[in-house]
């Protein structure tokens, strides 16, 4: 096994250990009262001032367990904000636009890695279609009966539920159209 | 030979992988392009559902010719069961609904026209439970109910993608310059991604569509937060975030309408069990 290699598996088992765990940084978005059940009529533990940082572990539902240096309770998802905001937004096109420029010398590391397949602009525009792939996802079509059993085994039941109108666009004018 | 069957043989010459019923229902269909649109304020509404599909297949297999589906036919099995489930709640519950994981360690889901939908390895493997699965297929199969990747194909290629797809039923049949024009307009798309108020669309209806398939409302705001956590300079995200608007930005259009419309139904299902055992299947 090359060094890559093992760096590489070494990262995957790292992975998934800490999805497993799902441990995650995370701020307060605003001043916000820590529960001690995932519901806004529990007890307070605390009040969490903004930029308070926790580190959230299980979901329920709309809440997440925290711990902070003020105890560990619940915060709704709303009032967390995880990693550092803007910086993806803006970095997008410029990524998008080296690799137009680079082409497909610029992902040769990338694909030199067993399974990682990336797909980005460059390995797009060099790949042809695979319709012997696609006839094999095809071939995948599971009966009514079985996406019953699937639901029915999960006691998942369908909730009639409308689709809610969309906020009205900010300020800033876009000319795409919206959809709705 | 008599102009019909001059037709239907250059059809199967030119659809090569599809079926001889199917191509020949495309030609049937072709006759009504340029006829009176159900829906004119869409742009995607005035391709016939079999000329839709056979663009959706131009696509599909662009995208599985970069990273084909994973071989493992439990694991497509699920995503297959789980997003029909999830299709049978939308507006096209008929249309032959196709999904499956593809062999790619980025991050990312895709979705392309007349029903398929994909995500990748490397974002099953960064999601909790069945209800962020749900959030993510059911984001794309929005795309697809909506005609959005059409729509921008469509415009795209344009008029000559009409007039060509008119061409195949025609005494031209130079076919193989549409079906090269699909694809190479479907790498563009994919490259450059949909408008972002498709985006936006795609998260808010996904988040119903989730919800109304008895999976937990707030599966699709724990996806956005995942992936706000996560770097992003990040090379598995670098699609995904050239193509989208930001987690943070996504978060805040989704935010106020789930919060109104579907606090409700944060208290529906979240299945991790089945997930995790699929998730554990693709991580070995």
């Amino acid at each position: 096994m090359t060094p890559l290699r093992i760096l590489r598996a070494g990262s995957v088992l790292l992975l998934c250990a800490s999805f497993a765990a799902s441990a995650q940084n995370a701020r307060t978005v605003a001043d916000t009262e820590l529960k001690a059940e995932p519901n806004r009529s529990a007890a307070k533990v605390a009040t969490l001032p903004a930029g308070t940082s926790v580190d959230s572990g299980e979901r329920r539902g709309g809440w997440y367990a925290v711990t902070s240096d003020q105890g560990k309770g619940w915060l709704p998802m709303s009032s967390l904000s995880f990693g550092s905001g803007e910086k993806q937004g803006s970095s997008g096109l410029g990524k998008l636009v080296n690799l137009a420029n680079t082409g497909k010398s610029g992902s040769t590391v990338a694909t030199g890695v067993r399974g990682h397949k990336p797909i980005n602009a460059a390995t797009l525009q060099g790949a042809s279609a695979d319709p012997e792939a696609l006839a094999r996802v095809e071939a995948i079509a599971p009966p009514e009966e079985v996406v019953k059993r699937f639901a029915k085994q999960e006691k998942l039941r369908t909730t009639q539920i409308e689709y809610p109108a969309p906020p009205a666009p900010k300020s800033e004018v876009s000319t795409d159209e919206v959809k709705f | 030979m008599k102009s019909s069957s001059k037709l239907l043989g250059g059809l199967l010459l030119a659809l090569a992988t599809v079926p001889a019923a199917q191509a020949f229902k495309l030609n049937l269909n072709l006759n009504k392009i340029g006829g009176v649109a159900k829906d004119a304020a869409t742009l995607g509404s005035e391709v016939s559902p079999e000329d839709e599909r056979q663009i959706g297949r131009e696509l599909a297999a662009v995208l599985v010719g970069v990273a084909p589906p994973v071989w493992d036919r439990e694991v497509q099995d699920y995503v297959n069961t789980l997003g029909r489930w999830i299709a049978q709640h939308s507006e096209r519950p008929d249309l032959d609904w196709h999904f499956a994981v593809l062999d790619s360690d980025d991050v990312n889901a895709f979705a392309a026209p007349g029903g398929y939908v994909f995500l990748t390895k490397g974002m099953f493997l960064r999601l909790q439970n069945e209800s962020e699965l749900a959030a993510v297929l059911a984001h794309e199969i929005v795309h697809v109910l909506d005609r959005h990747h059409l729509a921008a194909v469509k415009k795209e290629a344009g008029v000559g993608l009409i007039a060509g797809l008119a061409s195949l039923a025609g005494e031209n049949n130079d076919h193989s310059e549409t079906i090269d024009k699909v694809a190479s307009a479907g790498r563009e798309l994919y490259a450059r991604g949909l408008n972002k108020e498709d985006e936006y669309s795609a998260d808010l209806k996904g988040a119903v569509l989730a919800s109304r398939s008895g999976y937990d409302a707030y599966g699709t705001l724990a996806v956005l937060q995942n992936l706000q956590a996560m770097d992003a300079d990040d090379s598995s995200l670098e699609l995904m975030f050239a193509t989208h608007p930001s987690p943070s930005a996504r978060i805040e259009r989704v935010l106020p309408v789930l919060e109104m419309s579907l606090a409700d139904y944060q208290d529906l299902k979240m299945v991790p069990g089945r997930f995790q055992k699929m998730r554990a299947r693709l991580a070995r």
